[in-house]
C-alpha cells in the first residue's frame, strides 16, 4: 500500500474532501532549494534603510504592473510610495498581475479576513511551496527540521471549522515526505477519539493551527513543535499548551496575502524572512521612530503575482530599537469607554486578559456603553467578568461562553460609537 | 530649433480662415470646389522653390482621401502666413503630406473652430518646420504639443483600452482558476 493511501485509508482517517499534488516541477524544486539558502543571509529589521533588491522591486513593479504604473511608476522614494490597501487588492487582483508574466500554472487562494468580502491571492506553486522553506526556516530556531522522505508526515495542519478544505498529500521538496490538513470537527471523523488515534499514529512532529484548533488538539505522543497562527495567540493560552505538549509553541504572525511575517520571541516579534519588508509607519504613512506605535506595513515581491508594496497590515505596533516590534496588536486600535466617561484602549483589555487561557474573544461596546464579550474556550467566566468589571468601573456587561465554531477571523474589538 | 512667429499670430491666422479654405476639395472626377494640387503649387512657386516631382506625385496620392486632401488644403492656408515663408520652403510638402493620423481623428473645421486644435495645428505647423513659437525653449514647445496631440491622445487610450481589454482577460482567468485550484497550499486556512 502506498504511503499515501495508508494516510488515506487509515481506519481513523477523516472523510478528506479534497486531493492535490504540489504540481512542482524541478527546476521549482531547484528554485526553492536556492530560497532555502538566501533565507539564511541576514537578519531583517523594521524600518531599516530599503534594501537593494526592495528599490528593484518597486522599480520593476513601477514598468510592469498595472496598479503600480498607474500612480506614475516608481521614481526612487520608497517611504513615499502610497500605502496599499486591501480593498486595492480586493478590487481589482488583476491590477497587481505583471501582464507578461505566464499564468499557465496560476491558482487562486481565497481569503475572506475579517469581513465577509473574499479577497483573491493569485499564486503559482512554487509561491505555494515557498511555505516549506520558510517554515523550516522557523523552526531551525527551535532545532527542529522536517523529516525527509516518505513513510512519515512531516507536518500536521489542524483547523476547527465549520467547513475547511481537508486533504493528504506527499511534498517533492521533502522527498515525499507528507502533510496532512485535518478538521478537527468531529463531524469529519469516524469515532470522537479518531483525531487523537489517527494523529498519533502518524506523529506529525509539527502541528499547526489557531489557538482554538489547537485547544482542541489531543495527542498521544510529544510534538517537536506546535505553530499558532491566524490569530492572537493569548499568553495564558501559550503556556497551557506548552505544559499540556511539552514542546515549543511557536507564535507565528501570518496573512494569506502576505505569509509568514514574523515570529514573537518573548514580549518581541522578529521580521522572519529577508524577503519580506516590514515598516511601521503613522497614519500619513511615514516610518514611526523607535518607541512609537505604527501599522505594520509589508513590502515583497515573493509571490510574484501579487508583488506588496507598502501593503497595510491593519495590525499594530510599537517599534523598538533594534528593528523588533512589541505590543503587537491585529487590527486598528479601538477606545472603549468606562461608566465614567474614561477612555481605555483595546490593549488595556488584552493585557487585562492576557494570562488566561483563551482561544479567541470579541468585545463589542453598544451605542449605551454596555458592553457585550463572546469568549471561546475552556475559560472562567465569572474570573472574565471580574477582570472586565476592574477595568469598566459600572458599565453594564455581558459574557458569553460560545460553544460555536468561532467564525474565521474574528475582529475582537469593535465599537458602534 | 530656431525661434519662429508668436503662437498667437498663426492661431489667429487660423482663426480668420476664409472658408473657401474648408471648401470640399475637386475629386479626379471633377466634383468638388478647389483644386488643392494646384494651391498647394501656387504657394510653393510663389516662394520661388516649385513642388519637385516627387513631392507632386506624394501629395497626390494623399490628395485621393477627402479628410486627408481637405487638411492638405488648411495646412496650405497656414503656410501661407508671412511669417512663415523663410522656413516653409523645404519643409512644406513633407508636413502637407504627412496627415493620415491626424485626419483620421480631427476634423478640419474643429481645427478653426476649436482653440486647443488650433494651437495644436499651429505648433504641429511649426515643428514639421524646425522652429518653436517666440518665447519658448524647446523642451517647452515640445511638452505643450505632446499634451495637445490628438494623435498622441488616441495612442494612449489605445493603450489604455489594450490594458484594460488585457485586465478584463486575467481577470476572467482568475475567476476560472479559483473554481479550479488544485496544488497543495501547504499554509492556508481555507
Amino acid at each position: 500500500m502506498s504511503f499515501l493511501s495508508q494516510l488515506l485509508e487509515h481506519e481513523d482517517a477523516p472523510s478528506f474532501n479534497y486531493s492535490c499534488g504540489d504540481h512542482l516541477a524541478s527546476t521549482d524544486l531547484a528554485e526553492l532549494h536556492r530560497y532555502a539558502a538566501q533565507l539564511e543571509v541576514g537578519r531583517p529589521r523594521l524600518n531599516e534603510v530599503p534594501p537593494p533588491w526592495l528599490e528593484g522591486l518597486a522599480a520593476s513593479c513601477g514598468r510592469r504592473i498595472p496598479h503600480y504604473r498607474r500612480l506614475g511608476g516608481y521614481a526612487g522614494d520608497f517611504t513615499g510610495l502610497p500605502l496599499l490597501n486591501r480593498a486595492d487588492l480586493r478590487a481589482a487582483p488583476e491590477d497587481f498581475i505583471d501582464p507578461g508574466l505566464d499564468r499557465s500554472r496560476l491558482m487562486v487562494y481565497t481569503t475572506s479576513g475579517t469581513t465577509a468580502s473574499e479577497l483573491w491571492v493569485p499564486a503559482d506553486p512554487l509561491t505555494a511551496a515557498k511555505a516549506l522553506p520558510l517554515l523550516e526556516h522557523l523552526l531551525a530556531r527551535f532545532g527542529v527540521r522536517f523529516r525527509r522522505g516518505p513513510g512519515q508526515v512531516f507536518m500536521a495542519s489542524v483547523g476547527f471549522q465549520k467547513e475547511t478544505l481537508t486533504y493528504a498529500t506527499q511534498a517533492a521538496y521533502l522527498r515525499g515526505s507528507g502533510f496532512l490538513k485535518l478538521n478537527l470537527d468531529p463531524a469529519d471523523w469516524p469515532d470522537p477519539g479518531s483525531p487523537r488515534r489517527y494523529l498519533s499514529h502518524f506523529k506529525p512532529p509539527v502541528v499547526n493551527g489557531d489557538p482554538l484548533s489547537l485547544q482542541k488538539l489531543e495527542l498521544d505522543y510529544r510534538p517537536e513543535a506546535l505553530i499558532s497562527t491566524a490569530m492572537h495567540l493569548q499568553e495564558g493560552l501559550k503556556s497551557q499548551l506548552e505544559a499540556k505538549f511539552e514542546c515549543p509553541v511557536i507564535d507565528l504572525y501570518s496573512m494569506t496575502e502576505a505569509r509568514m511575517l514574523a515570529v514573537r520571541s518573548g514580549a518581541f516579534w522578529e521580521p522572519l524572512a529577508p524577503d519580506m519588508y516590514l515598516e511601521l509607519v503613522d497614519s500619513t504613512g511615514t516610518p514611526v521612530v523607535p518607541g512609537e506605535r505604527g501599522e505594520l506595513v509589508v513590502s515583497s515581491g515573493r509571490n510574484p503575482f501579487q508583488p506588496l508594496l507598502r501593503y497595510r497590515t491593519g495590525d499594530y505596533a510599537v517599534l523598538e530599537k533594534d528593528g523588533t516590534f512589541s505590543h503587537f496588536e491585529g487590527r486598528s486600535p479601538v477606545v472603549f469607554q468606562d461608566s465614567e466617561g474614561g477612555l481605555i484602549n483595546n490593549i488595556d483589555v488584552t493585557r487585562a486578559l492576557r494570562d488566561l487561557p483563551l482561544a479567541q474573544f470579541s468585545l463589542h461596546q453598544n451605542q449605551d456603553l454596555s458592553l457585550t464579550m463572546t469568549i471561546w474556550g475552556q475559560v472562567d467566566k465569572e474570573e472574565v467578568a471580574s477582570r472586565l468589571e476592574r477595568l469598566f468601573k459600572e458599565t453594564e456587561f455581558r459574557v458569553t461562553v460560545s460553544g460555536e465554531v468561532p467564525p474565521g477571523k474574528a475582529i475582537r474589538y469593535s465599537r458602534d460609537l | 530649433m530656431k525661434q519662429g512667429p508668436p503662437l498667437d499670430t498663426l492661431t489667429r491666422h487660423l482663426a480668420d480662415c476664409p472658408t473657401v479654405f474648408l471648401s470640399e476639395p475637386r475629386t479626379s472626377k471633377g466634383k468638388g470646389r478647389v483644386d488643392v494640387l494646384a494651391v498647394v503649387s501656387d504657394l510653393m512657386e510663389g516662394w520661388g522653390r516649385p513642388l519637385q516631382s516627387n513631392e507632386r506625385k506624394r501629395l497626390k496620392l494623399e490628395l485621393r482621401n477627402r479628410p486627408r486632401a481637405r487638411m492638405i488644403l488648411l495646412g496650405s492656408y497656414l503656410l501661407s502666413h508671412p511669417d512663415l515663408t523663410s522656413s516653409a520652403r523645404d519643409q512644406a510638402a513633407e508636413w502637407l503630406s504627412g496627415f493620415q493620423e491626424l485626419s483620421a481623428l480631427v476634423q478640419v473645421e474643429n481645427l478653426v473652430q476649436e482653440p486647443d486644435r488650433r494651437e495644436e495645428f499651429a505648433r504641429l505647423c511649426l515643428d514639421a518646420l524646425g522652429l518653436v513659437p517666440e518665447g519658448e525653449t524647446q523642451s517647452q514647445a515640445a511638452d505643450r504639443l505632446l499634451t495637445l496631440s490628438s494623435v498622441e491622445r488616441e495612442k494612449l487610450l489605445e493603450e489604455s483600452r489594450k490594458a484594460q481589454a488585457e485586465a478584463r482577460r486575467i481577470r476572467e482567468e482568475l475567476a476560472k482558476k479559483k473554481r479550479e485550484q488544485e496544488a497543495a497550499p501547504y499554509w492556508s486556512r481555507e
